[in-house]
């Protein structure tokens, strides 16, 4: 089973933020069958996620995550923290065992202090400051092992993960078509304009 | 049921209704509640003081092999009237929601939700048939960001409460607690008060008679009889 196929996604902690970061291409096989596809999601007001492998396995993945998210706020009048909804992720991912979910998952946001959490198909779990998954993470990984320090701003990430994404695109034959990007800070989730990603470049 | 005296005949099964609009087997359920050795909660700013009256029938009876206070989780406690063995079941499963909300999202249940499940599952026992009503009410307190209380009844609602007593001397415990109780309470106040409001119902205020628990830092701890009767001693004086 190799879920890498496809897609580089990065998510990078900083002092004041979470960014998530991925590429645009869907592909089959050697075709791409998709130029402008979504990988990065809003799952609550201050979580989002991103997702590398099958594409519907993805899509109905953070839809359920999100209606788990709603039912837990309207019971319990309070928000799901991030670290919660991580571990909830993982819990469906791990009864999924003998039939999964084929895809990487990384859940990004902001509880006290900006957090990412890494998932695998069986439901692995694991925080980190920087998290590259996909089929480009090794290039990603090169690339934030030598750049990545602790405490840098949401301005600076944000250069960061698109030098990440552009470098996987150089070298991942199914990464590319552009870069997509959200930032997470305390005041919520946001996803970059075309014109916005232009310029950080 | 035509022929019968109104009211007659309504109260074979829990499902229906009778014409003023009551579940007779609910109101019974209550009527067990009411019976109960009484079973009170006070709220603090430190946390949650839980008391009840162990009415040992006997005193052949091993007082310690007993208990009506249980804890749910590390922040959580309840206190029980009524049938006590109705209320293990409940307390059972209120353990069971703790732990898988625990496994479920990695952090402590809140005492809105736990109470709202063991409401749930009341109310379930209201309406479907072979089933009866839980003949306990408990009061479920506990500790997350601040303390809180609640109060549960066998038709499965609840309600929050800064002080509450149920069973049998909930009116004289309750009068206590409207007489005197603060909002800037101590909790060594309030452990004080809880026993002055128990007083009226139970038979004698002795060590053993009595069973207490604290919630504080966020931390369930029964108290041992010794302490409990330094504080009735403290209420004597």
């Amino acid at each position: 089973m190799d879920v890498t196929k496809g897609t580089t996604t990065v998510a990078l902690v900083g002092k004041d933020g979470v960014v998530l970061a991925a590429d645009k291409r869907a592909s089959m096989g050697y075709a791409v069958a998709h130029k402008n596809a979504r990988k990065i999601f809003q799952v609550s007001g201050l979580a989002g996620a991103t997702g590398a492998g099958s594409v519907g396995d993805i899509q109905n993945f953070v839809n359920l995550l999100r209606v788990e998210s709603n039912l837990y706020s309207i019971k319990t009048n309070q928000d799901l923290t991030v670290k919660s909804l991580a571990t909830l992720a993982s819990r469906i991912l791990f009864s999924h065992r003998y039939y999964p979910y084929f895809a990487l998952f990384i859940i990004g946001g902001y509880d006290e202090r900006p957090v990412a959490f890494s998932l695998d198909p069986l439901g692995g779990m694991n925080e980190d400051n920087f998290i590259a998954s996909g089929s480009g993470m090794q290039v990603a990984y090169g690339l934030l092992e030598d750049q990545y320090k602790e405490g840098m701003t949401v301005k600076e990430l944000q250069k960061l993960a698109a030098r990440c994404i552009n470098a996987a695109t150089q070298r991942d034959l199914a990464t590319g078509d552009g870069i997509s990007m959200a930032v997470i800070t305390k005041d919520g989730y946001r996803e970059l304009t075309k014109k916005e990603i232009e310029e950080v470049l | 049921m035509a022929f019968r005296p109104r009211g007659i005949g309504y109260d074979m099964a829990i499902t229906v209704f009778s014409p003023d609009g009551s579940l007779y087997q609910v109101n019974y359920a209550s009527e067990a509640v009411k019976r109960g050795a009484t079973a009170l909660g006070v709220k603090c700013e430190e946390g949650i003081v839980l008391a009840v009256d162990k009415r040992i029938p006997s005193k052949l009876v091993q007082p310690e092999s007993f208990e009506k206070i249980f804890q749910v989780d590390t922040h959580i406690g309840t206190a029980a009237s009524g049938m006590i063995a109705d209320a293990r079941q409940l307390v059972e499963r209120a353990r069971l929601e703790a732990q898988i909300h625990r496994l479920t999202y990695d952090e402590d249940i809140s005492v809105a939700l736990l109470c709202k499940k063991i409401g749930d599952l009341m109310q379930m026992h209201t309406q479907y048939g072979g089933l009866r009503p839980f003949g306990a009410s408990l009061i479920i307190a506990g500790v997350n960001d601040e303390p809180e209380l609640f109060v549960t009844d066998p038709s499965g609602g609840y309600l929050g409460w800064k002080a509450s007593a149920i069973g049998s001397g909930r009116t004289s415990a309750q009068d206590v607690f409207e007489a005197e109780f603060r909002d800037d309470i101590t909790m060594d106040e309030s452990i004080v008060l809880a026993l002055k409001a128990l007083k009226p119902s139970v038979e004698a205020l002795v060590k053993g008679n009595i069973e207490m628990a604290l919630i504080k830092d966020r931390k369930f701890k029964k108290m041992s009889d010794d302490e409990v009767k330094k504080y009735i001693d403290q209420l004597r004086e």
